[in-house]
């Protein structure tokens, strides 16, 4: 549930997603859900010119399941709020789950 | 949720699959799992030899793990796009 949280802070963010298979999309970040599947507005795919296949598309899904990295604004991340929120999750599990 | 599909019902879309498929049509039907409807179905087959093939396959459902992007065709765009010139090889499959 952190990482949903997280990514629904950046929601209007400029981001880039790379699929697991090496494929990246910059667009502006829409909507997240629980899968973590992405919505991005105005997207670009980074090496246009060896994939031209979405050059009719300027919004799309992506399923959370094949994103390998996302990309984010590094002044938009709080990083000490993350940790601390992760660390907060950490113990709100039961015990023996470790 | 899957309701951000929503705004893509009933629209043409272009799907990219994990096996490094991708099909066009209309978004009829899809749930919170993506598993999707498309009518007026066509596999668009990509050749860096050929130019693009369209293969019409009908009514098609698909099981949402084997969706990688649903995008939506801006009509406009599309029709400027010359798919009979455009050589390209197909993008790579998502390996899961």
């Amino acid at each position: 549930m952190l990482f949903y949280s997280f990514f629904k802070t950046l929601v209007g963010q400029q981001v880039t997603v790379e699929l697991k298979n090496d494929l990246a999309i910059t667009g502006l970040l829409v909507s997240v859900d629980q899968f973590l599947n992405i919505k991005l507005d105005n997207i670009k795919v980074v090496e246009e010119s060896r994939y031209p296949h979405m050059m009719a598309v300027k919004n799309c899904f992506i399923r959370g399941s094949v994103v390998r990295y996302v990309q984010l604004p590094a002044a938009s991340v709080d990083t000490a709020l993350l940790q601390d929120a992760a660390r907060r999750e950490r113990q709100q599990q039961p015990a023996g789950r470790k | 949720m899957s309701d951000d599909l929503r705004t893509y019902a009933d629209r043409k879309v272009w799907v990219f699959l994990t096996d490094g498929r991708t099909l066009v049509g209309e978004l009829t039907g899809f749930d919170q799992r993506t598993n999707l409807i498309l009518t007026k179905a066509e596999e668009r087959i990509y050749s860096a030899t050929e130019p693009v093939k369209s293969v019409p396959i009908g009514v098609y459902i698909i099981k949402g793990d084997t969706i990688g992007i649903i995008g939506q065709i801006d009509e406009e765009l599309e029709s400027q796009v010359d798919h009979d010139n455009l050589m390209v090889d197909p993008i790579e499959p998502l390996v899961l």
